[in-house]
């Protein structure tokens, strides 16, 4: 008791400490602010807004031709003077800069006006980015309803729990270096397709990554800064940032506790949520969001496309979150009573609460209007449209395809549970190619996922890894499948300059040939290597503290009373006939 | 009521006595506890059909059971398994002698569809029943 109340008081001294430390970094940043410069050359060191003063200029008010702000271009060296075409590019853009300098001066109205409509323009952005990361994070209700819905009630208590506390500690976690490791680089000139936060200002601050030179060319592992939000952290666009990426971090969080539920100890699962956030999202979440090597495949591999492409995480958010789960689910073992010594499939574990699951699925379904198309973290990009309306269709065909499938060809009757599946598996595939397909491509990606969670399902139930909401084949399988399904089905209407690979965005299918298929399969296989032997670590780590599995007495009991203290159901008579009769 | 058998006698000399079903001692039950396991959509037809005859006291119990009525075999996410028992109701009245039988009768009316799984009556002796409220005792607390 003593040892836990000195580590307790430890951590958080640390913890204060640290953040302590930021706040008299911070304070002096905070009182520099930028000088609104509409025509002056590009500064070199980009300075945290941390009161959001100084974001949105003029050179942010933009069409979708870009900007009509002229910098001045950067001066020739010695080598680039004896080269004609440079002279000539260098002295129209010298040209363009002095009639832009110009007229500014005949319209100084105009140039308020323009860092007026620029700020207003960022302004959008930010206010779409951190509502639809809202939304994304009403889907912690949505997943902790289907979870518990389909375990059984002597064990609501803890299955809530565990959906419950995942949001706060993987936002932690995220907080406290996960965001660093994951965006600390993404404007580091090494990476190909670095970038700041263009639609939000285009702040450059997160600007160092760690990674690796093979055969002169740069591979991007993990980002350095932003640790605890301070420093090049603390500016309000890395804010909104962090907000929405710490929502997608919490879902692939809150994935793995619905296929270890019903027998997963709480402090087992407080370790797996501490090192999730911290450790084990952000190294593939760097290499296909934060400009890491994966997104960079295309820019340094000419014949793979556009690099792994992956618009709103098929991959960082739900393979991820689908791999963990099966490496949990696999290793912590099945429920009791539901195999017999042949792993046959005695009684099967009917879920407590349908209405439960329904509910929790039309909350996940809402939430995914958030999910994908706030990715493009731009009202401004008028894409959205297409992508949510591409997220809607995938879901309709994925639920229809999962019902018909299961009545017409498999079981002869439409299991609701499994009907909740296919809609989510067909909004886990769109997720990936949302912003690149056309409505009839997600309509067939979509009934594509709603067959393939059903099989998936049956193939791992067969195999003896138990999976109580289905999420290895939902998240995993699906995750998966939607990525590979961009490689086919991506039309080439949108995406020019993707990933700095010039050119939209193509399929197979639409002349594009396989290049982009093959980028998207090596980024699938990467996250499946990557989370398996992270999961497994991590797991076995989690065994040697404090066991991950818990006795089977409490497991029969139900983990309500044990584990947490209070049962779900107080003053309820549960049904017995959803007790597990155990094998002899 | 016919005298009991002579079969022999103690060893002081009075004479032994057959215990028969005629012969026990008057059981003083006038009151006679009815236990009707029947369908849970024929409850409310059963209670109006009772207080029709007068009887308005009763309890129910959700219990679960089966007869020779089998289970049905469900499939939840392509393995099948068997739910063996069924939700009944049971009905628990206490009423007077002088009422069991067309108590039961009414009961049985009422239940009956025809099909299996209708479900049983049982009728058993009740010693005593008192009133909480009065503490009267016997027929008056019915």
């Amino acid at each position: 008791m003593t040892k836990k109340l000195i580590a307790t008081f430890v951590t958080l001294l640390l913890f204060a400490s640290a953040s302590v430390r930021a706040q008299t970094t911070n304070a002096a940043a905070a009182t520099a602010t930028n000088a609104p410069a509409a025509a002056a050359p590009a500064d070199t060191t980009p300075k945290p807004d941390p009161a959001g003063t100084a974001t949105g200029m003029a050179a942010d008010a933009q069409s979708p031709a870009g900007t009509f702000v002229v910098t001045a271009p950067s001066d020739l060296s010695d080598d680039d003077k004896k080269v004609p075409d440079k002279v000539k590019a260098y002295n129209d853009a010298k040209k363009a800069f002095d009639d832009y300098t110009a007229q500014a001066k005949l319209e100084p109205l105009a140039v308020k006006l323009a860092d007026s409509v620029g700020h207003n323009r960022v302004a959008i952005n930010f206010t779409w980015t951190l509502v639809t990361g809202f939304l994304v994070m009403f889907m912690q209700a949505g997943f902790a309803l289907v979870e518990t819905g389909l375990c059984r009630a002597k064990n609501a208590g803890h299955t809530m729990s565990m959906n419950f506390m995942i949001y706060p500690l993987g936002m932690l976690g995220f907080y406290v270096c996960g965001f660093a490791l994951m965006f600390g680089g993404m404007a580091d000139p090494n990476n190909p397709n670095a970038g700041g936060i263009a639609t939000m200002g285009g702040y450059a601050g997160l600007n160092h990554e760690v990674g690796i030179h093979i055969a002169g060319k740069f591979f991007g592992l993990f980002g350095t800064k932003g640790f605890f939000l301070q420093g090049a952290g603390y500016d309000t666009a890395a804010f909104a940032l962090f907000l929405f990426q710490m929502v997608f971090m919490d879902t692939t969080a809150t994935i793995p506790t619905g296929a270890a539920a019903e027998r997963w100890k709480f402090s087992a699962f407080m370790i797996y949520g501490c090192c999730l956030g911290m450790i084990m999202y952000p190294f593939f979440g760097n290499w296909v969001w934060g400009s890491g090597w994966l997104a960079n495949l295309g820019a340094n591999f000419p014949g793979l496309g556009h690099g792994h492409v992956d618009f709103a995480g098929s991959s960082v958010v739900h393979m991820q979150g689908g791999v963990i789960a099966l490496i949990y689910a696999w290793l912590i073992g099945p429920r009791l009573g539901k195999y017999d010594k042949n792993g046959k499939i005695v009684h099967p574990i009917t879920p407590h609460s349908i209405p439960m699951v329904m509910l929790g699925t039309f909350i996940l379904a809402f939430g995914w209007f958030g999910f994908n198309p706030g990715s493009s973290l731009a009202a401004t990009d008028l894409r959205i449209a297409v992508v949510a309306v591409n997220t809607m269709l995938a879901s309709a065909t994925g639920a229809l395809a999962t019902t018909l499938w299961m009545w017409w060809f498999r079981t002869k009757k439409p299991d609701p549970s499994m009907m909740c599946n296919g809609m989510l598996a067909g909004l886990v595939a769109i997720t990936c190619p949302c912003a690149f397909v056309s409505a009839g491509g997600a309509c067939i990606i979509g009934l594509v996922s709603g067959i393939l969670v059903v099989e998936s399902v049956f193939f791992f139930d067969k195999r003896g890894i138990d999976d109580p909401v289905g999420a290895i084949s939902v998240h995993g399988v699906n995750g998966c499948w939607g990525c590979l399904s961009l490689g086919l089905f991506a039309d080439g209407t949108y995406g020019d300059g993707w990933n700095a690979v010039s050119g939209t965005v193509k399929g197979l299918f639409y002349g594009g040939g396989l290049g982009q298929f093959w980028a998207e399969l090596i980024g699938v296989t990467t996250c499946f290597i990557t989370l398996s032997v992270i999961s497994i670590i991590v797991y076995y780590l989690a065994e040697m503290l404090v066991g991950n599995r818990v006795s089977q007495e409490v497991e029969i009991e139900g983990l309500d009373l044990p584990e947490m203290g209070v049962p779900g159901y107080a003053g309820m008579v549960m049904d017995k006939q959803s007790e597990t009769p155990m094998i002899k | 009521m016919p005298h009991p058998r002579f079969v022999g006698t103690e060893p002081d000399g009075t004479p032994l006595q057959l215990l028969t079903r005629a012969s026990w001692p008057k059981c003083r039950c006038a009151m006679k506890k009815i236990e009707a396991i029947i369908k849970p959509f024929k409850l409310e037809e059963v209670k109006d059909a009772l207080s029709e005859i007068g009887v308005v006291g009763m309890t129910v119990v959700e219990v679960k059971g089966f007869g020779r009525q089998k289970g049905h075999t469900e499939i939840y996410r392509g393995s099948e398994y068997t739910t063996d028992f069924l939700p009944k109701i049971k009905l628990e009245l206490v009423v007077a002698d002088s009422v069991v039988d067309n108590a039961v009768s009414v009961v049985i009316k009422a239940c009956k569809t025809g099909k299996i799984g209708d479900g049983k009556v049982f009728v058993s002796g009740v010693e005593q029943a008192v009133r909480i409220r009065t503490e009267e005792k016997g027929d008056a607390a019915l």
